[in-house]
């Protein structure tokens, strides 16, 4: 179980490893070496065997009707595993006696098929968060005795023995690229070693006798710590000044994105300093600017003509420039009439956009009490489909 | 002041914008004081050559930091020039505060086509995003004035700006 | 004055290629070539532009050996902020770090980025900013503003679904020390019980004359 939580990545990647861990678990029930399954299709064929037994019924199948159920697979592999699952006894005779046909399958090597299956997925450390829980919740149970403990603390100890020799033997002297294909997804694990603290501190509190044993997990927790911490050091150190940011997994940083206050968002960047704003321009291209507005206004709408002949505006307005500018602006817009229709005045802003200011000006002529100036709108609608404005609301614009 | 500290202010210019000072202490190397109307405070901008300044990016063709919307948010500022520049006889720093609505009304001949409202969309941002490099200073909710960095302008640049003012109609 | 006391004996020539160098390393948005910057070539020259830079409080970065900028001197840049010098507001620091995240961090960790830089092609999106976070929206929208003026952000409008913010140019400005710094307290923040966090911490009492 040293390298289970590499087996995340991609297809191919998975499947060996799956395979891996398969052959690392046989390994400890094997009678020789090289016998045991090397393709990841044998699983599935034997998988596909024990569920065609499983919808067969009490009557069991023969080898025949077996292969027909595992239509999927060739005939061949299928008969190549039924012979290798026979001779474990997991596929046995449904009646002891000469020139029996058919079969009926166990349920233990569909349950240990599951369990791998599990332990590929997950890797072998969810199955220790599993065995560490059901422990520590044993300690809780009166029937539990010591013996019991001290076997569980021994078998942690040894547990973590192995997982922390390894990589710390990676981290010492593997290169780089090995450390980051093996090491790096286990960095991730404090959780295993709290729970297995946890699990620690129950057991001294209950069983002070348990001394000796507790003392022993508690160094190979240490230790594994230690080389946690040893392979995330070297992985630091040649992960450059960004780089090291992909030795996270994905998930913590998503939940750190979503879960933080601005606060704690904004504490990453302390200590770092950057630029104030400081757009480029020159006089020249504010000159530029100013010029094109102008000459744009001047195209769009007629110069305001010189007003010495009529009569001075009120006195008030000299105090409020934005009514004075309004009051110009509605004589522009009359140009010597009493009233103008709102159609005739749109038609002489031209386009829609100088249209659409008139509209706006208008409306805010109007809604100036202090100025003798009003809009008012009547029922009807004035169509002219080949205009811009493709209707335009009855209205008139008048002194009042 | 000594070496250390004249980085420092350098440093905090560049990463604050210009930065204002009571009027007592003593001027970082390389700085130039611009003194507030009030004379209670000063204003502290990068005193560089032209050589060494922004101008040289156009003679080579490398673009520096632009804005959003440059064209309009360079006509608010003429706007605001033209505003609070009360006496383009004097220099425009500090000149006087201009309300929004007085901008605005000189920006609208500047903005042909544009509406009550996205005129008035174009003063906010411009006016914030002037703010934020020190073109503008924001008093309050709707009074503006012109910020320091006005005051970095060299003759030259004035007289294009005295053009730009009698331009611009009031 | 700073500029006439550093470039005082040098000749015409040098001295306006010096101010030039200054100016484009300074004022350019992205990172200059370094055919752009004779003043490097020339040892005096060199000499005197790294004098100005540090008396301004900046230094020389070099980008990837054939561009180069300018950014914040790492003593002035630890001594303002250890005063508690941060004019960037909380807001904008906190959605700066936000983009990182989803536009640096998350594709590093899916094996997508491997240069060693601040730079990406994948961006943040406004969902991941303005939805996904608990920085208010209207802050965080004003802050998007902000931060693509001074160039921190760029705003990537790719298709309908893709567009959004990446890391700006003004990132290339961050000295060696400045972008590990800020490598190691996003993992410090994002993970802090992590042995990379734990490996930080070590690194950086080992360090002790680091600023960090």
């Amino acid at each position: 179980m040293t390298e289970p939580a590499a087996l995340t990545f991609d297809d191919l990647a998975a499947e060996s490893a799956v395979l891996g861990i398969y052959r690392q678990v046989f390994a400890v029930l094997a009678r020789e070496a090289n016998g045991m399954v090397d393709d990841a299709a044998s699983v599935a064929a034997d998988e596909a065997i024990l569920r065609a037994f499983a919808g067969a019924g009490p009557a069991g199948m023969s080898v025949e009707q077996v292969v027909l159920a595992c239509a999927g697979l060739p005939a061949d592999r299928v008969r190549r595993r039924f012979e290798v699952l026979r001779s474990y006894r997991a596929v046995t005779r449904v009646n002891e006696r000469p020139h029996e046909m058919f079969y009926q399958a166990t349920f233990a090597p569909y349950v240990m098929l599951l369990f791998l299956r599990r332990l590929s997925q997950t890797g072998g450390q969810a199955e220790l968060h599993r065995m560490l829980s059901m422990a520590r919740l044993a300690l809780d149970d009166a029937g539990t005795t010591p013996a019991v403990v001290r076997e569980q603390l021994a078998e942690m100890t040894t547990v973590f023995r192995l997982l922390s020799n390894p990589i710390m033997q990676l981290a010492k002297s593997a290169t780089v690229e090995s450390l980051q294909a093996q090491a790096q997804p286990l960095l991730g694990n404090s959780d295993l070693l709290d729970k297995a603290r946890v699990f620690h501190n129950a057991a001294a509190d209950r069983w002070p006798e348990l001394l000796p044993e507790c003392t022993q997990l508690r160094m190979a927790l240490a230790a594994y710590r230690d080389s946690l911490n040893t392979a995330a050091g070297r992985l630091l150190a040649h992960a450059g000044r960004t780089r090291a940011l992909g030795l996270l997994p994905t998930e913590r940083w998503r939940t750190f994105a979503r879960e933080s206050s601005t606060a704690d968002l904004a504490q990453a960047l302390d200590g770092l300093l950057f630029d104030a704003p400081e757009p480029l321009f020159t006089v020249d291209d504010m000159l530029e600017a100013v010029e094109e507005g102008l000459q744009a206004d001047a195209g769009r709408v007629p110069p305001p003509r010189p007003r010495t002949d009529e009569e001075p505006p009120p006195a008030e307005m000299d105090t409020d420039p934005q009514l004075r500018q309004l009051a110009l602006r509605a004589e522009e817009l009359l140009a010597g009439r009493a009233e103008a229709t709102v159609a005739e005045l749109l038609a002489e802003a031209g386009d829609w956009p100088a249209g659409r200011r008139v509209l706006s000006d208008l409306t805010a002529i109007h809604l100036r009490d202090e100025i003798p100036y009003g809009l008012t709108w009547g029922d009807g609608w004035q169509v002219d489909p080949t205009s811009s404005r493709t209707w335009v609301s009855e209205g008139w614009f008048h002194r009042s | 002041m000594n070496e250390r500290d004249t980085a420092l202010w350098w440093a905090r210019i560049r990463s604050g914008g210009p930065q204002r000072v009571a009027t007592g202490g003593p001027t970082p190397d390389g700085l130039r004081r611009i003194v507030e109307a009030d004379a209670q405070a000063v204003w502290l901008i990068p005193d560089r050559p032209e050589s060494a300044g922004p101008a040289v990016l156009a003679e080579y063709g490398v673009p520096g930091p632009a804005m959003l919307d440059s064209k309009g948010t360079l006509r608010v500022l003429a706007a605001c020039v033209r505003c609070c520049w009360p006496d383009p006889a004097t220099d425009p720093w500090p000149g006087a505060a201009a309300t929004l609505d007085q901008v605005d009304q000189v920006l609208q001949r500047l903005v042909p086509g544009r509406n009550a409202v996205s005129r008035k969309a174009l003063l906010t941002g411009a006016s914030r995003r002037l703010a934020a490099a020190g073109w503008l200073l924001l008093e309050g909710a709707d009074t503006v004035r012109l910020g320091p960095r006005i005051a970095s302008y060299g003759n030259l640049e004035l007289s294009t700006l005295r053009e730009l003012w009698r331009m611009v109609p009031a | 004055m700073i500029f006439d006391e550093v470039l005082a004996t040098l000749t015409d020539r040098r001295r306006e290629m010096v101010e030039a160098a200054y100016a484009l390393l300074e004022n350019a948005t992205e990172p200059v070539h370094r055919q752009y910057l004779p003043a490097l070539g020339d040892a005096t020259s060199q000499e005197r532009l790294r004098e100005l830079l540090r008396r301004t409080g900046r230094t020389l970065v070099s980008v990837d050996g054939l561009h180069f900028t300018s950014g914040f001197d790492d003593a002035v840049r630890a001594e303002l902020t250890g005063l508690g010098w941060q004019p960037l507001p909380l807001a904008d620091r906190a959605v700066l770090v936000l983009v990182l995240v989803y536009s640096v961090a998350i594709p590093r960790s899916e094996e997508l980025i491997s240069q060693d830089s601040w730079a990406s092609p994948y961006p943040a999106t406004l969902q991941d900013i303005l939805r996904d976070s608990k920085v208010p929206a209207t802050e965080a929208r004003a802050a998007l503003g902000r931060l693509t003026a001074c160039g921190l952000l760029r705003n990537i409008r790719a298709g309908e679904q893709d567009g959004g913010y990446v890391p700006g140019p003004q990132l290339n400005r961050l000295t060696p020390a400045a972008r590990e710094q800020l490598q190691d307290q996003l993992i410090l923040a994002a993970a802090p019980d992590h042995p990379l966090a734990a490996a930080i911490r070590e690194r950086r009492r080992h360090d002790p004359g680091d600023t960090r």
